[in-house]
């Protein structure tokens, strides 16, 4: 190969690696607003990835949306459109196949699991919150454990929607965030 | 031993068994090779030191150190990409030695890993190692052509097969076909390589490590159509992996150093034997059917063969007498056979696989080439206690055909001592 083309090629490569990167952090970075924050009620457990280490897997309240259309499938693309209450969280308002131009709600991109008795059961794409890796089992210790007291103990995540896009930015237990939480 | 050598060298010379000047070329000689060999060594080390480097900033990135701020870690994430792309980019503009630019190579492409997982850590991005993988095997690819390095179609290699095991399987999905494109392309390098000559351990290491991938892969252009698996398997196994293996290029290359026909032989011995009890085509047809993509697998792969075999009677490397070289298409027919009528297909496996244990034992016998001898003899043994302990079969028909197989030896043995006595 001429050395122009390798030049060329490297210079090539370097950007779209660096870029490849950067637009993501770009594209989280330019949601992470007060306005389009979300609270979303959670479960943690915490197993974990090889390459980005531990992390505790999230089920969220909001897990199903409520139809007489038995037309959903397994797996469907689907967008679930949500308001906030007066206390900031997450309401869902409708579950639909397409997006819809002209709603006054955020959405999110989310997969159906299952149909049944009108019943559509559906997972938020922001199930995995990344912690250090000496916390995440005591992370779920104190979940388990603020569950099996009487007085719960109020866990939300989270999260920041704008245009479709979302980024999961915290777990909280009761007011504080579950890394100072299990300080360690 | 290259010591031993030269120190002998000064005793022959005196004995006047060698010149002056043979053992001078001789030491020579010697030296290069032991320069060349140093030479390896280091960039053996600088790739290993790299590996390990990357490996463990992967392991640091992913502890997740929260007491650092969202951007802090952001830049942390892209500093180890940042310093690969600084070493490689010098090593590349200063035309440093092969030990730099492949050990850079590998740093690269393990930080760029560690600055995806990392900003994918920071974010809590919910993406599957499927995705993850791909987009880190791909912003990989221009290294394998940038440095001609050996050590990045390596790596490509290992994620790429690592990557089919995440991936979703099915004919002809869009998942197999991708990973088909990823594996096609370092196939360019590959043969400017094998057309270089030069039998360097990289080499070799690449004749197993490409049809290794491509075994280990395979399961993903099979899918849920178990059906057609061992056809498929068969014309990868002896088709295409024992054929490649017999082209003139692997023509005085010992078996560890030709990994298609190794793999080869093992493939299409372990698919015979699993297909010769009667019970495997009973489940075949339930595990279901040959459909358009399995057809459309079965073309393309018989085309690939076909080619391979045009540049193997080219090379007059195709011998009638080696039936692993063509037992694809006698195993084809069974196939089909086995899909109206049980008993034959297993019949004619049985009779295939004994066939080749008696053709390794008569070549092995004729060569004087033990190993070979021992496979034949061990296939043969394999075949009979399969068969001794296959309750299918009624004690009386396993020993009726105990007994004829026994009578033929027996009878072979004969006629052939018979054929050498009357010689004398």
């Amino acid at each position: 190969m001429k050395k122009t083309y390798i030049y060329l090629l490297f210079g090539l490569m370097v950007i779209v690696q660096i870029a490849a990167s950067a637009q993501i952090v770009y594209k989280y970075e330019s949601m992470i607003a007060p306005e389009n924050v979300y609270k979303f009620k959670t479960a943690p457990v915490d197993p974990n990835n090889p390459f980005m280490g531990k992390y505790i897997r999230l089920d969220f309240e909001i897990d199903a949306f409520y139809t007489e259309d038995t037309d959903w499938t397994y797996k469907q693309k689907a967008y679930a459109y949500l308001s906030k209450d007066e206390n900031g969280y997450a309401v869902l308002e409708t579950l639909s196949k397409e997006i819809l131009p002209n709603s006054e709600f955020d959405y999110v991109t989310v997969e159906t699991s299952r149909n049944y008795e009108g019943r559509v059961r559906f997972e938020f794409p922001f199930d995995r919150y990344y912690m250090k890796e000496t916390k995440a089992y005591d992370a779920e210790m104190l979940y388990r454990e603020n569950n099996q007291t009487e007085d719960q103990q109020d866990v939300y995540a989270l999260v920041h929607i704008k245009n479709g896009n979302h980024v999961l930015t915290d777990v909280i237990i009761d007011g504080v965030s579950i890394k100072d939480a299990v300080e360690k | 031993m290259n010591s031993k050598i030269t120190r002998a060298l000064p005793e022959l010379v005196e004995n006047g068994i060698i010149t002056d000047g043979i053992a001078q070329n001789i030491k020579t000689h010697y030296e290069k090779t032991n320069a060349s060999d140093s030479g390896r060594l280091f960039t053996i080390f600088g790739i290993l030191g790299a590996t390990l480097v990357g490996l463990g900033i992967i392991l640091i990135m992913a502890h997740n150190w929260d007491h650092f701020s969202r951007i802090t870690k952001v830049i942390l994430t892209f500093l180890p990409m940042l310093v690969g792309q600084a070493i490689l980019g010098y090593s590349i503009v200063k035309n440093k030695s092969v030990t730099w630019k492949e050990a850079a190579t590998v740093f690269l492409f393990l930080s760029v890993g560690v600055c995806i997982a990392t900003v994918s850590q920071v974010y809590h991005i919910s993406g599957d190692l499927e995705s993850f993988l791909l987009a880190w095997v791909s912003l990989c690819i221009p290294l394998m052509y940038l440095t001609k390095s050996t050590s990045a179609i390596i790596l490509h290699l290992i994620f790429i097969t690592y990557y089919s095991f995440e991936a979703s399987s099915g004919p002809l999905s869009s998942t197999s076909m991708l990973y088909l494109v990823l594996f096609a392309i370092p196939i360019p390098r590959y043969i400017q390589l094998l057309k270089s000559k030069v039998k360097s351990p990289a080499i070799i290491a690449f004749h197993w490590l490409f049809p290794l991938s491509l075994m280990l892969a395979f399961p993903i252009f099979i899918g849920r159509s178990y059906f057609s698996g061992p056809l498929l398997y068969m014309l990868l196994y002896s088709g295409l992996f024992y054929n490649i293996g017999k082209h003139s290029y692997f023509k005085n290359a010992s078996l560890w150093q030709n990994g298609y026909l190794v793999l080869g032989a093992i493939g299409t011995v372990s698919i015979l034997f699993a297909t010769s009890f009667r019970m495997t085509w009973n489940i075949l047809p339930l595990s279901g059917s040959f459909g358009e993509s399995e057809i459309t697998i079965f073309l393309i792969l018989l085309a690939v063969i076909g080619f391979v075999l045009h540049q193997n009677s080219k090379g007059k490397t195709f011998k009638k007498s080696d039936l692993f070289q063509y037992i694809f298409l006698i195993f084809t027919i069974v196939f089909f056979i086995g899909t109206v009528n049980d008993v034959m297909a297993t019949l004619f496996i049985n009779i295939l696989i004994f066939m080749l244990g008696l053709m390794l034992i008569k070549v092995g016998a004729d060569k004087v080439r033990f190993g070979m001898l021992n496979c034949g003899m061990f296939i043969v043994a394999l075949l009979i206690a399969c068969r001794f302990y296959d309750t299918n079969i009624s004690f009386a028909l396993r020993g009726l055909f105990f007994l004829l197989i026994g009578g033929g030896f027996f009878a072979a043995n004969y006629i052939k001592l018979k054929k050498q006595n009357t010689k004398k």
